[in-house]
């Protein structure tokens, strides 16, 4: 047992050394053991005259060079002792050589051991979040600045590696982040890593960090060494990384939901845990587990589990297994693998009996439970050692199962019967001998093992399969092994609902889905006709609408239309759900991402199975697009359709390693011509040559032309082959575990490649430099991350993935732009956002925000006018807005700015403040007032004209160069009140708008005079004053006549100086010609600092 | 192998790029199989081709990549741009969602492939005629100004289907050999004896310096 460090003078007084080494010595109290001398008598005196009995054993700290020595474990076994000593061995004596000096050494020694006390006493201690846990709850939060929803699910002792130094410390496992702090030497070592950063998590030993977990992120490698618990918290860091990757996959709330039942859950010997949610994602953990070892719906919980055997009619033999409870299904595995497996499902249970000395004998001391079902089958469990828990356990699940009475919806379809009833394919007479022998063998083993969903899965029952399904029990048997037929129960008149609702419905997924159906089995009858391609367009449709976040991807047609030439309709649609959920998961959503990690999975095996052929085949450059197209239409595509149907045979009995390991035989048994090609092409086509020739002469080819491709091997040989070559080294444990390994590459490569590529794009807009950029698009994830959304990739172009809302633009902007300073900061943050926002969404992207900090920051001075003009202009700066409370004082504000102009007392507070308001309302109006399809069009017309053209405009579509509307007196107004706003700290430049104004203003009575035409206006003295010419841009002043002559859009029927204008040129000329304000707005602005300041900031105060 | 179909002395990687939909398989089975179904599976991933002409006594044998067109495949079917010297963009005369997407697909291009890569823009379904949407003079204006080249066909009547391959192939095909004419060959022309795998770094060399010049 570990005790607080105390120092210790007398080193050998009253104590034996057994063992002792550099820094730490192992003593026994003397008189105990061996040795019973004079001395041992003595000690044994002094102890019982002191009333102290110290513990028998104990472990000093030493150095060299000191007479202090430290007590750091005592014990009152050898045993005990042996262990601690044992671990201060391999774990601390190992990294002690790399301290510089002994007083570190000391230092760090002392430390390690007072953090194993605090965890050890944990484990006695802890309960439910106990006031200990919160303690370091509120430690976490305020030592990370982490916002208050940010979970704490763990914490650890261990060692950080920073250089060449461990550092003693405790590393915190959250939601999102994992982190480590220490603080010794004086020195503070912080760190904090986003599970969504993290590439890489391996155990690692090697020499320079012996034991040690290594996480790899995109800046570097991190080692953490000296874990108690190893094992347990490279686990959950694992589970909590997963459940980041799973976040961007899925593009769904990032929200983790805690399972609320688990707190009142009637639970034996359950182990206290440092938190509740420790406890949650553990006992997640183990559900999916249980849920994929016999295929159950995902949501289902696991209960417990208990030892005890099932007794086997077919054989008359009790097996030993384990027996586990859900809140619907009862399921038993053997101990040894593949011998017997059951599933029950609850709502089948008739009755639940105590069956005691089950009859034969053979486990008669301990309880039986017999369950009968409603299908008049029971079944025998017996020596379970907990009888009564189990009974009440079971009773219990079973008073909870919901009532669900699912009526039928009716529609205007009926569901189809499975399409081979009604397209028979002609078949010859030893076909048909064939196919009837093994009905008959089915027949006699179903007799045997039951049918239906609680058949007993046996080793013969798994050889049957592996030697082809008959077509006639395909569809009953795939959705009985694949588990889709619990789940169609579970939701009994959902698909129904879903078609009737589809079917309605128009979108994009309705139209692809359109666009496929005669390009999915074309081959086969069925879906040469319209009763097999309706029947194909429903079962896609309304999955797409049941599953928004795959919607329809091609290959899900090929798989359905095969789908259904054997199943009813309904049971094809949960098939599909099943292998689109369950056994390929993440396959078909919008980047594939599931079918690439699978890639990664395939490449790893082969490199380990055949390292030669993945060597060429990587010199080629096609290990990782080899088999895409194989796993994602499970080789319909590729095979002869009746080969790969006996594929599916396995896939859906034994899973997803089932196409692993056909692909590596395919890849072995060609391997020798493979290894001899000289180019991609070459070896594609060796393969394609392989697969098309893979034959069965056990089915009817569906294509009733003449095999070309020459023959190469019977499909039960291949399938037989993969089971002997590969089936035990490929399991579906290690496809679980490597896909969750591959799935933090694949998320983090397509992460960097949005990334990537919405810089590229972002650059060509050439205001922001690289490095701006790069920091800024940091800032954008951290917001979006925190407000739990994930850019998710879109088709107009990358940047479009990252789009932020108007409270994160305001954030971001307001912390960057120089214009976002002032009193006014509100509202003109609000107008850039509103001239950014393309589509009015609400929602601007990654390239309209570093635009609008661009063009406030680095622009030349005209355009940086131009885009505040025409953040000001109508209809993007609506009459709605202008009419609201406070307009008349911003007016007067601005109009009597004229005379304002020499005294430059900062305007009162009260009219700042509503000058703000107007910014938020402004915000809350844009949601619900839209524009009118005329005014969208000139909105639209301002932004390109301010920003200048969007890349990426369909081809075709010739750019309208439309210069922005003249600005109505009141629209000007607000300019000028902006304007102001932006200079009243330096008076020679507010002197300058001032002065910029009163022409500006003149201007604008000049054109309100009905009697002045417009060669007045142009020849005015105050634009040849003002005007300089390279100010003036050549496109724009032939358009200038128009301009001016054009009315605004949305120009207020009421207002009375309906005819008082500026132009944008006017706007320009005058205001360049103000050297000071030309230099103000040509100011390159850097924004690096305040980035930085942005990113450090703390979160506690913005999240609430 | 060994066969007189592995006998060339060029090898050129091409591959068939657009929007789902708008015949790339067609175009692939009438140029190299000279079939036409109506009805084929969509492509998943990636499929392959392959087919010789002859131009200037030479053999050219163009191996073609049918990509998926599907929006959710395109990081899968971008890795296969990697060498290739061609790219045929095809878009469906009747279908003017799939014009516009040209724009986006020769960013793709831009993006992935070979900065050279030689790309026609190949208007397919010529034959809809009462369905056209989108004019020829545009499609070729278009083409103009963005540097491509441009042909309409129908592999449903098979309608400029071998020229348009022929045409991409023979292109490809000059700027490789009088990249060899200049520069006396270093092992860069790919022969079934040498090293194939020299050929397209070397196509795509020389096709870069002859656009520069």
């Amino acid at each position: 047992m570990w005790v607080k460090p105390q120092e210790v003078f007398l080193k050998t007084a009253l104590w034996d050394c057994d063992e002792t080494t550099l820094y730490f010595v192992l003593q026994r109290r003397k008189g105990h053991g061996k040795s019973k001398g004079l001395s041992s008598l003595l000690v044994g005196t002094l102890d019982s005259v002191r009333d102290t009995k110290p513990a028998p054993y104990r472990i000093l700290h030493q150095t060299p060079n000191s007479e202090i020595y430290y007590v750091i474990a005592t014990a009152l076994t050898e045993q005990e002792i042996k262990q601690d000593w044992q671990w201060l061995f391999e774990n601390v004596s190992p990294t002690l050589h790399s301290f510089d000096t002994e007083e570190e050494i000391t230092e760090f020694v002392c430390c390690k051991i007072n953090s194993l006390i605090a965890t050890e006493q944990e484990s006695f201690t802890e309960d439910e979040d106990t006031i200990n846990y919160k303690n370091v709850d509120y430690n976490f939060h305020q030592r990370f600045g982490m916002p208050k929803d940010e979970k704490l699910v763990c914490y650890y002792s261990c060692s950080y590696w920073k250089g060449k130094m461990p550092r003693q410390g405790w590393l915190y496992l959250s939601m999102h982040y994992m982190c480590f702090y220490s603080y010794i030497f004086g020195r503070n070592t912080t760190l904090k890593i986003r599970w969504a950063d993290v590439t890489e998590l391996v155990k690692t030993n090697s020499l320079l960090f012996p034991d040690s977990i290594t996480v790899v992120t995109r800046d570097g490698e991190h080692y953490f060494t000296m874990l108690l618990k190893k094992d347990e918290t490279f686990a959950l860091m694992q589970q909590l990384a997963n459940i980041a990757m799973k976040q961007l996959i899925d593009d769904k709330t990032g929200n983790y939901n805690i399972d609320k039942d688990l707190l009142t859950k009637l639970s034996k010997n359950v182990p206290k845990k440092a938190s509740f949610l420790k406890r949650d994602l553990d006992a997640k953990k183990q559900s999916n587990l249980y849920t994929l070892r016999f295929r159950l719906p995902q949501v289902e919980k696991l209960d417990g589990t208990e030892e005890c055997t099932l007794w086997t009619p077919y054989n008359k033999r009790h097996n030993w297994g384990r027996m586990y409870l859900s809140q619907n299904f009862i399921c038993f595995d053997s101990r040894v693998a593949n011998l017997v497996r059951l599933i029950i499902p609850l709502r089948n249970v008739y009755q639940v009996e105590k069956a005691d000395s089950g009859g034969t004998g053979s486990s008669g001391e301990s309880g039986s439970i017999l369950i009968t079902t409603s299908y008049h089958t029971s079944f025998l469990f017996g020596n379970i050692s907990d009888r009564d828990f189990i009974v009440h356990k079971i009773s219990e699940l079973l008073a909870k199962l919901p009532n669900r009475g699912g009526h039928r919806v009716e529609g205007e379809w009926t569901p189809q019967p499975p399409l081979m009833t009604l397209f028979k394919t002609h078949q010859t007479s030893s076909i048909k001998q064939i196919q009837q022998k093994k009905e008959k063998q089915w027949e006699d083993h179903m007799a045997e093992v039951g049918r239906g969903v609680s058949m007993y899965r046996t080793t013969e029952g798994s050889e049957l399969v592996v030697k082809g399904i008959p077509e006639s029990l395909r569809g009953e048997l795939w959705s009985v092994f694949s588990g889709s037929i619990l789940q169609k129960i579970q939701s009994k008149g959902l698909y129904e609902k879903l078609v009737n609702e589809a079917l309605s419905s128009k979108n994009q997924a309705n139209d692809e889905i359109e666009r496929d159906l005669h390009r999915s089995l074309p081959e086969h009858p069925a879906f040469q006709n319209d009763v097999g391609i309706s029947a194909l367009r429903r079962v896609l449709c309304a999955y797409a609408l049941k599953n928004p976040t795959i919607g329809y991807c091609q290959a899900m047609n090929i798989v359905a239309s095969v789908l259904l030439i054997y199943c009813p309709e309904e049971q094809a649609f949960w098939l599909l759900a099943t292998i689109c959920e369950t056994l390929l998961p993440d396959y078909y959503n919008t980047r594939v991402v599931g079918a690439l990690v699978d890639q990664g999975v395939l490449e790893e095996l082969t490199k380990s199975q055949l390292p030669d052929l993945h060597a060429k085949l990587d010199e080629l450059g096609m290990m990782k697009m080899i088999s895409l197209s194989w796993f994602l239409t499970l080789f319909i595509s590729v095979m002869p359709y009746e080969c790969a149907v006996n594929v599916m045979d396995c896939f859906f009995y034994d899973g997803a390693k089932v196409i692993f390991q056909v692909t590596l035989t395919i890849l072995d048994v060609n391997k020798e011509k493979l290894l001899k090609s000289t180019e991609d092409g070459q070896a594609v086509q060796i393969l394609t040559d392989y697969l098309e020739g893979i034959f069965n002469d056990e089915a009817m080819a569906l294509s009733t032309e003449p095999r070309t491709a020459q023959k190469t091997i019977k499909i039960q040989e291949l399938v037989y082959q993969s089971y002997r070559m590969y089936g035990a080294n490929v399991s579906s444990e290690c496809i679980e575990h490597l896909r969750l390994k591959h799935r933090l590459r694949v998320v983090r490569h397509l992460e960097d490649s949005l990334e990537k590529n919405t810089l590229r794009a972002l650059q060509q807009d050439k205001l922001l430099d690289a490095n701006e950029l790069q920091e800024l698009l940091s800032v954008i994830r951290e917001e979006l991350f925190w407000a739990k959304r994930v850019p998710a990739e879109r088709l107009e172009a990358p940047y479009e993935a990252y789009r932020v809302d108007y409270a994160q633009f305001k954030t971001i902007y307001m912390a960057l732009s120089p214009w976002a300073k002032g009193d006014y900061a509100e509202a003109i943050t609000a107008r850039i956002f509103k001239l950014m926002d393309h589509d009015d969404d609400g929602l601007v992207s990654a390239r309209g925000l570093s635009l609008a900090i661009g063009l406030s920051t680095r622009a030349e001075a005209q355009k940086r006018l131009r885009a505040l003009y025409c953040a000001h202009a109508p209809p993007l700066l609506s009459n709605l807005e202008l009419r609201s409370a406070q307009f008349t004082e911003v007016e007067e504000l601005a109009d009597d700015a004229i005379s304002f102009f020499d005294s430059i007392d900062r305007p009162s507070e009260s009219i700042q403040r509503s000058v703000s308001d107007v910014g938020e309302g402004q915000m809350d109006k844009s949601t619900d007032s839209t524009y009118t399809p005329d005014e969208a069009l000139a909105a639209e017309a301002i932004r390109v004209c301010a920003l200048g053209l969007p890349p990426g405009a369909s081809p075709g579509t010739p750019p309208p160069p439309s210069p922005p509307p003249a600005l109505p007196r009141p629209h000007f107004l607000r300019l000028l009140a902006a304007l102001h706003d932006l200079t009243q700290y330096s008076t020679p430049l507010y002197e300058a708008v001032a002065r910029a104004e009163t022409l500006l203003l003149q201007l604008g009575e000049l054109r309100h005079r009905p009697n002045l035409d417009r060669e007045m206006s142009q020849d005015s003295l105050y634009l040849a004053a003002a005007a300089q010419p390279s100010a003036l841009e050549p496109d724009r002043n032939g358009n200038l006549e128009e301009a001016c002559a054009q009315p605004s859009p949305s120009k207020d029927e009421k207002d009375p100086t309906e005819d008082w204008s500026i132009t944008l040129e006017q706007f320009l000329a005058t205001m360049l010609a103000e050297a000071d304000l030309e230099e103000f707005f040509s100011k390159q602005v850097s924004i690096l600092p305040q980035l930085e300041a942005l990113r450090q900031r703390d979160r506690l105060q913005y999240v609430s | 192998m060994g066969t007189r179909e592995d006998e060339y002395d060029y090898l050129f990687k091409v591959v068939l790029i657009g929007d789902s939909g708008v015949g790339k398989s067609s175009l692939l089975s009438r140029f190299t199989r000279n079939e036409f179904n109506l009805e084929s599976k969509s492509t998943i991933g990636v499929e392959f081709a392959t087919r010789s002409i002859e131009v200037d006594g030479k053999t050219i044998k163009a191996q073609i990549w049918d990509t998926a067109g599907q929006e959710r495949y395109r990081a899968i079917t971008s890795a296969y741009y990697r060498g290739a010297v061609g790219a045929l963009l095809v878009y469906d005369i009747a279908k003017h969602l799939s014009y516009e997407n040209v724009e986006r697909w020769l960013r793709e291009l831009r993006d992935h492939a070979d900065q050279n890569i030689l790309i026609m823009l190949v208007g397919n379904k010529s034959d809809l005629r009462h369905l056209r949407s989108i004019p020829t003079e545009e499609a070729k204006a278009f083409a103009e100004t963005n540097g491509l080249s441009f042909i309409e066909t129908s592999a449903l009547d098979s309608t400029n289907v071998e020229p348009a391959f022929q045409n991409i192939l023979t292109e490809i095909y000059r700027i490789v050999s009088q990249k060899q004419m200049r520069d006396p060959p270093e092992g860069d022309v790919i022969r079934p004896d040498a090293e194939p795998a020299d050929l397209r770094p070397s196509a795509a060399d020389s096709v870069r310096k002859q656009c520069c010049q």
